[in-house]
């Protein structure tokens, strides 16, 4: 059977965008990362998704669709006063609350949908005052919060103003002194986090036979990041995290 | 009528890939362009699916910034390839498009020595080439878990030379790939290119092949002359060298003035 070459371009492009079509009516066609946390496996809360596998990727709208807590309440927990909050990512928050006592983050969203979800998670995280005042107003609040948020809630954020689409620190922002800033984010920098490798890890002070002990699991490449080896081997990332920071030198 | 056809192909995918490439860009800052897809470029390029296979398959994770359909693009493409060849270096790759572009300068200015430059005895272990880089990248990718060929890919630069996401390496890269073209027909296509090097290899068991009827050839030499990666059409029944990117620039339809002597076809050669 002869095929004109005359059709090629025609039967290359079709088949490309045909399959292309087919992927994306299959669920198949992905162009950019989950934005849905991995589910928690064990425990009383399996099957639930799992808080502390929020990324920094994700966005209030997000959060607000997987865990069913509208995007009204997350805009005033952390006092974002965007246009449009859905599509505020939670990577902004570290410079939106830059030069803070206690580093205001993902870990503190993921530290807020755990309290208001009843969902298990620990972050060593600051939780701004705003994110207190919602939790009570939803009545929410309770003494074992207190008692872990303890010496960890920023309540000099009093106000936030958004300059067209970028939110900004507004200037009654108390800020801290300098020196003590320095030392936080010198402090976030040399503990496990979300990007860091086993190799970084180790670099950090771990051993490979610490951190597979940890884990319970054996490393075959050490540049995977902690959060994928849990992720593959169904293992909370958040506590898994916790116990590793526990045990850098 | 085929060749226009083919340069209209190329400039298509060329201005779609470019579009697609200022509108991720663009979508970062909130304002894309209607109608137009916001992947990022990592996401719908087929070479990302060869990379991050391996460690996707041994490690069970995702290179950062390769998705899912990096690899729904790769299959596409093979399933494409094993159909009627690696159409998608003649008819869509952007990179071996401007190359093509740029040596029609280089046919004008060299004439004949065109192409011809690198004797026959060297060029044919420096085809070789791409499968050191393709095995190279995909080693270095799959214990690193990171796109180290990003540092040195000319087809990104290409389309990211504005970001300051471009790497020294790449614009470098390219910058040589280019001017190398003045001399060379698609010279990264032929020494260098790591997804030639795997869409190649469906030249062996390509189910449209390119046949050449003996009994009908009067060895004129014109299918040889217009191959761009310089195979010698003209001693062959079957033509199924690894370094084909299926322009069907030789067949009968295009240069070969005889009719239905050089073919694209799927049945058994005639002669």
């Amino acid at each position: 059977m002869k095929l004109k070459t005359v059709y090629i371009g025609l039967i290359f492009t079709l088949l490309l965008f045909l399959g292309i079509g087919s992927a994306d009516a299959l669920g198949l066609w992905k162009t950019e990362s989950s934005k849905v946390p991995v589910k928690i496996q064990q425990g009383d809360f399996a099957g639930a998704y799992d808080p502390g596998d929020i990324r920094g990727s994700f966005s209030l709208g997000d959060i607000s669709e997987t865990f069913d807590i509208p995007v009204e309440v997350l805009a005033k927990a952390f006092a974002i006063s965007s246009e449009d909050p859905s599509n505020f990512l939670l990577k902004e928050l570290e410079s939106l609350y830059e030069g803070t006592a206690i580093e205001i983050g993902t870990g503190s969203v993921r530290q807020f949908v755990a309290y208001y979800t009843s969902l298990p998670y620990e972050s060593d995280d600051g939780f701004p005052s705003t994110a207190v005042q919602v939790l009570k107003d939803e009545g929410l609040w309770t003494e074992q919060m207190a008692s872990q948020l303890d010496g960890r809630i920023i309540d000099q954020v009093s106000s936030l103003s958004t300059s067209e689409s970028v939110v900004t620190l507004d200037e009654t922002v108390v800020k801290v002194d300098q020196d003590e800033a320095t030392d936080e984010e010198h402090e976030a920098s040399t503990s496990i986090n979300g990007n860091t490798t086993v190799a970084d890890a180790i670099a950090l002070g771990l051993t490979l036979s610490i951190i597979e002990e940890t884990l319970g699991v054996e490393v075959d490449n050490q540049q995977i990041t902690i959060r994928d080896l849990c992720t593959n081997n169904s293992l909370a990332f958040s506590a898994m995290k916790d116990a590793l920071n526990k045990r850098l030198p | 009528m085929s060749k226009k056809l083919r340069t209209i192909s190329q400039i298509g995918f060329f201005i779609l890939i470019g579009l697609i490439a200022v509108n991720h860009t663009l979508a970062e800052s909130g304002q894309p362009i209607p109608l137009i897809g916001t992947a990022s470029f990592h996401a719908i390029c087929p070479f990302g699916g060869v990379e991050a296979l391996f460690a996707f398959l041994r490690y069970d994770v995702m290179i950062p910034k390769i998705h899912e359909s990096a690899f729904v693009i790769l299959g596409i493409i093979l399933f494409i390839s094993i159909l009627i060849g690696p159409v998608v270096c003649s008819y869509a790759c952007p990179l071996g498009s401007i190359q093509e572009w740029v040596g029609k300068i280089g046919r004008k200015i060299f004439a004949k020595k065109y192409n011809h430059f690198i004797p026959y005895k060297y060029d044919r272990y420096l085809r070789y080439l791409r499968y050191v880089s393709l095995a190279f990248t995909v080693y270095l990718t799959t214990n690193s878990l990171k796109l180290v060929f990003l540092e040195v890919d000319p087809y990104y630069a290409l389309f990211h030379f504005w970001s300051d996401e471009v790497t020294l390496g790449g614009l470098i890269v390219l910058a040589i790939v280019l001017l190398s073209s003045l001399f060379i027909e698609r010279p990264w296509c032929k020494y260098a290119c790591p997804f030639g090097a795997v869409v190649g290899l469906t030249n062996f068991l390509r189910i449209f092949k390119l046949k050449r009827n003996a009994s009908t050839c009067i060895d004129c030499g014109l299918c040889d002359q217009s191959c761009p990666m310089n195979i010698k059409i003209s001693d062959k029944v079957t033509v199924t060298n690894h370094q084909c990117i299926a322009c069907n620039a030789c067949t009968s339809d295009q240069s070969c003035p005889i009719n239905d002597t050089v073919v694209l076809t799927a049945g058994k050669a005639k002669g």
